[in-house]
């Protein structure tokens, strides 16, 4: 049936939750491919016969091949058979283009999410997409960077209203010194501080802190 | 005391507000505004240059009162509300980023919608078409026959644009009524609505949009 390959890829990325994607299908997407370029052909060909015969036909009644060339008028079959390709073009094409771009924008989603890319979700993706979010990065931390270009402000920064100015964190793995507003700490495996709200989200998503007691709610 | 107590109050009117808003409260409508709001709207360029100015401001104010051990608490009630306002402006930045990536096509296709962006959004605008636009292509439209390659357009033989993907303006918007208009216009039928100041409408966004453009109503 037209269209159910295509449909089935689709399926595969939507049966995954949000903040993870299966492997780029490659096989699938170019049978789809494949299909199309069938129908595509098959389109073709039966216009152009349909055109031929009707040419024909006004040749052997003698009329003008000009004028007959613009009142051309398919059978109903043929009419029928060029919209049933025509259709399942346009179908598998829309579905290819939602597989890839809602693909891209859930790599889109990691990099607000997640800053880099899981290793899972890496080892999913087309060499074009690791492209495309590598791009995707730099893009965005051009327009988040200070100076000209940018807005000076890390847009991914605590997607959550702030509550207190200070959060409770504790650490997950040992990490280097690093420099708060308010002071230098040293983070180290299971010790816990009270740090800057503000400053402390780019390490949670790393995986560096987390948050103790609901406080920050991130 | 008092002098400096102006100077850090982000809710004390300064002299440039018109509407009588502080700064931080029109910020948090511009927000509400554009969260609720389903196209992009005008860039809020003097209110948000302001804004930035005064955190720079405030945050020298902060580094300095940090040194008075008496001003503790102070320095922290300062800081809670340096971060709230830097929250809405992130939020604000943030929801923005987002619709202009979704209709990247419709807002750089349409030199008036294009024109609500700040300079830095609309390079932003350009550099991700080009990113999204060239992924689709390679990814995608250039494996499909010529006819059908086009990324806006179904089929090339297609008049208009029919791929881009647009804001709905006929969606739904709550708005409170922040100025007295009297009767409006509210459909193509020409049926009226009474806009008092304090109203609430559950409305059609397109009816709104000129008087939320001008400050007549706020979204919610």
């Amino acid at each position: 049936m037209f269209g159910k390959q295509a449909y089935e890829l689709l399926q595969e990325v939507a049966s995954v939750p949000a903040d993870n994607l299966p492997p780029f299908n490659e096989e699938a997407f170019r049978s789809v491919i494949d299909e199309v370029h069938m129908q595509h052909e098959r389109l073709t060909t039966v216009y152009n016969e349909s055109r031929e015969r009707h040419r024909q036909r006004q040749e052997e009644e003698g009329g003008d091949p000009e004028e007959a060339a613009a009142g051309w008028q398919g059978t109903e079959a043929e009419a029928t058979e060029l919209m049933v390709y025509h259709s399942a073009i346009l179908r598998n094409k829309r579905l290819l283009f939602t597989y890839v771009k809602e693909r891209a924008e859930r790599i889109q989603e990691l990099r607000w999410t997640h800053r880099t890319l899981p290793e899972h979700v890496k080892a999913n993706l087309s060499p074009l997409e690791q492209q495309y979010f590598r791009q995707y990065d730099r893009l965005l931390n051009k327009y988040c960077r200070s100076g000209g270009q940018g807005v000076g402000l890390d847009l991914t920064a605590d997607p959550t209203p702030p509550d207190d100015p200070y959060v409770q964190v504790r650490v997950l793995r040992d990490y280097a010194d690093v420099v708060f507003s308010s002071g230098k700490v040293s983070l180290r495996r299971g010790k816990s501080h009270w740090l800057p709200s503000d400053e402390v989200h780019p390490l949670v998503m790393d995986g560096v802190l987390e948050l103790v007691g609901g406080t920050g709610g991130s | 005391m008092d002098t400096q107590d102006t100077e850090f109050d982000f809710l004390q009117s300064g002299p440039a507000s018109t509407s009588g808003r502080s700064d931080a409260e029109q910020l948090k409508s511009a927000l509400q505004n554009e969260k609720a709001a389903p196209e992009i709207l005008q860039y809020e360029t003097d209110l948000i240059a302001r804004i930035e100015q005064n955190l720079d401001y405030q945050d020298e104010q902060i580094e300095l009162l940090k040194e008075n051990d008496d001003m503790k608490l102070l320095v922290e009630i300062y800081l809670s509300e340096l971060s709230r306002v830097r929250y809405l402006l992130r939020a604000y930045l943030r929801v923005r980023l987002q619709k202009i990536e979704r209709h990247v096509m419709h807002i750089l296709d349409n030199a008036d919608v294009a024109a609500r962006l700040s300079a830095k959004e609309a390079q932003f605008a350009r550099d991700y078409f080009v990113l999204f636009g060239g992924h689709m292509r390679a990814a995608a439209a250039s494996h499909l026959p010529d006819a059908f390659s086009s990324l806006v357009r179904q089929a090339s033989a297609h008049p208009g644009k029919d791929m881009v993907p647009a804001p709905d303006l006929d969606r739904h918007a709550f708005c409170r009524v922040l100025e007295d208009r009297g009767s409006v216009t509210v459909d193509e039928e020409g049926n009226v609505a009474e806009f008092n100041r304090g109203d609430l409408f559950v409305i059609r966004y397109r009816a709104i949009q000129q008087l939320l453009a001008e400050g007549a109503v706020e979204l919610l």
